[in-house]
């Protein structure tokens, strides 16, 4: 028999798919493990600070420098938090009545922000990280985690974080402000107000 | 090509809510119907509908070369002569491009003519490429269709490769962000496949909203933690952006973007004009004039009349004599219309068919297809699932 040309997809695989089980996320108690591994040479002294008017305590910034590090933070939360597919496996590592339902799985909450500034060669640089208080199994590890489930070490009320852990969301002070948003989407807004009923979709 | 009527699978709702199908069922009524499946020959859909698709879609980058080295034809695409430089150069460079959908009039018996290009932003990616897919799986294993059946959508496949070597030619590691507007769930959803599908090619991804977009001192697009954006998938039209605040900074962004600036020309109605001049008498189109050229129409036929930019079947005419028979509301045609030969869609049973053919990049990769009450597909077409045997 002549063999027949396959004409779909060989192969999917369902897991990836299923929007339950986020196989992108990497499971935190092993990112944890691996993260506490890596050793305290490279460690950084962060300030944790659980609100705006914490952080103007605990730092010598103004006002809008805390906000603009508390708003980072928050936006940067819908990146990077930790992702479950149910509540049961969230709150197994943030503790009971500690996750949220979110677009794509359960998240928890986030219960403060790490800042840490830096200078390089073109100006002030503030690191922000969203902490969340991890209460899993792994005992030693308990408290603050940042969302990759590093741990926040906690020295006589003086806080350190591996460095590496700080690069990602680094901002820099002045220098690129975003003087904008919203320059695109208003045609969208036009369209739906035109027509009689409301479309579903901006795609064809 | 039959339509064939058939059980559904027990419980398949239960299923798209674990796989994150959320628009199977919109404002009340079904959007996918699998009530009944389309069954095609090998022999249709790869000589009838693949084959075409591919040789189509050449055409239509001959049409996009002859296109934006001419001011004139800019013109009369309705491009803002302020994005010239930014198409031409995305053109010349070879920017590359993901996906687009023919949409197709065929009927099993003729040769399927093209009704228009969905270069820039297709939707209903995820039914095709992984929800009928799975569909046959099941009802295979459910014994309701034969072991033998095939389908025509190596889609999900072809997207996964197509990012896999979008990736290897960037010099450096972007991360590649993914947006599409608020308050359409089923654009969130297309965008969160293709997302899956970028990060099974190892991409570094993110989503933003378009809305949420925002520009620094720089001239570079940010996202809401200030991020440069440097490579971005938009599920919103070019032509919407040209006329937005942000179309002056977006040459100098330095943002390179899915689908690249040149689809513009190619998800435009005046190229359908411009294949039937460049191509007359091609057994896949159907003649098409200029707004400016309806002295040339054959009135002994109907006309459709669309305007240069519409989506969905807005303000769609249909023309008899210069009479209109049906019309479609909208909020599009400022830009100027374009003239098609009427070919009305074929029936099965009470439906109107129509044919949507995938490509990814230049490869035919699948098919879908949409059922409506009325002659012109609209927003609310049904989604019904095929087999080849």
């Amino acid at each position: 028999m002549m063999e027949r040309r396959v004409k779909r997809s060989q192969t999917i695989d369902l897991g990836r798919m299923r929007k339950q089980f986020l196989p992108a996320t990497k499971p935190l108690s092993v990112a944890i493990a691996a993260a506490s591994l890596a050793g305290c040479s490279d460690d950084q002294e962060v300030f944790v600070v659980s609100s705006v008017y914490d952080c103007i305590n605990q730092t010598n910034w103004d006002m809008a420098t805390c906000e603009a590090a508390y708003q980072k933070a928050m936006e940067e939360s819908e990146y990077s938090e930790p992702r479950f597919a149910t509540r049961q496996d969230c709150e197994a590592e943030f503790g009971f009545n500690s996750c949220n339902e979110e677009f794509n799985g359960y998240s928890p909450d986030m219960v403060g922000f790490l800042v840490e500034e830096g200078i390089d060669e073109v100006g002030d640089l503030i690191a922000y990280n969203t902490l969340y208080r991890y209460k899993g199994r792994h005992k030693s590890l308990r408290g603050y985690v940042l969302a990759d489930g590093t741990p926040v070490l906690n020295q006589r009320g003086r806080y350190f974080v591996n460095k590496k852990a700080l690069l990602t969301p680094k901002i820099r002070k002045a220098n690129t402000k975003t003087l904008s948003r919203g320059g695109f989407g208003r045609q969208a807004v036009a369209k739906v107000a035109a027509a009689r009923s409301a479309s579903r979709s901006w795609g064809g | 090509m039959y339509r064939i009527p058939c059980a559904e699978r027990p419980a398949w709702q239960q299923k798209a809510a674990e796989y994150g199908f959320y628009f199977h069922t919109m404002y009340g009524e079904r959007y996918w119907d699998e009530s009944a499946y389309y069954q095609f020959s090998l022999q249709q859909i790869e000589e009838d509908l693949e084959a075409p698709t591919e040789e189509l879609h050449q055409m239509c980058l001959d049409v996009v070369e002859r296109v934006v080295a001419d001011e004139q034809l800019l013109t009369q695409f309705a491009i803002p002569e302020a994005q010239w430089e930014f198409i031409r150069h995305s053109w010349l460079q070879r920017d590359p491009s993901l996906y687009s959908r023919l949409d197709f009039v065929y009927d099993g018996k003729h040769p399927a003519k093209l009704l228009e290009n969905n270069a820039d932003t297709p939707t209903s990616l995820y039914e095709t490429g992984f929800w009928q897919w799975l569909w046959l799986e099941e009802s295979v294993d459910l014994g309701r269709i034969s072991r033998r059946a095939d389908q025509f959508n190596s889609l999900q496949e072809k997207l996964v490769a197509r990012f896999q070597h979008i990736l290897r030619q960037s010099p450096e590691q972007k991360t590649l962000y993914f947006a599409c507007c608020k308050g359409t769930l089923e654009d969130r959803g297309t965008v969160q496949y293709l997302e899956d599908c970028a990060v099974e090619a190892g991409w570094r991804t993110a989503f933003i909203f378009v809305e949420d977009i925002g520009l620094n001192e720089a001239g570079r697009f940010v996202d809401l933690a200030d991020r440069e954006i440097e490579y971005l998938f938009k599920l919103y039209p070019w032509e919407f952006m040209f006329a937005e605040a942000y179309a002056g900074p977006l040459s100098d962004s330095g943002c390179q973007f899915l689908e690249p600036p040149w689809k513009a020309v190619l998800s435009n109605k005046a190229l359908l004009p411009m294949l039937w001049r460049m191509y007359p008498e091609h057994p896949n189109l159907l003649p098409a004039y200029f707004g400016h050229e309806a002295e040339r129409l054959d009135t002994s036929v109907r006309w459709v009349r669309k305007p240069i930019y519409s989506r969905e079947g807005a303000n769609i005419q249909i023309l008899e004599q210069g009479n209109i028979l049906h019309e479609s509301d909208g909020a599009y045609g400022q830009e100027g219309y374009i003239y098609q030969q009427a070919q009305i869609l074929p029936r099965f049973g009470d439906a109107y068919t129509l044919v949507g053919s995938w490509l990814v990049d230049g490869l035919a990769a699948g098919i879908s297809l949409r059922e409506d009450s009325g002659p012109i597909t609209q927003d609310m077409s049904r989604f019904l699932p095929h087999i080849i045997l």
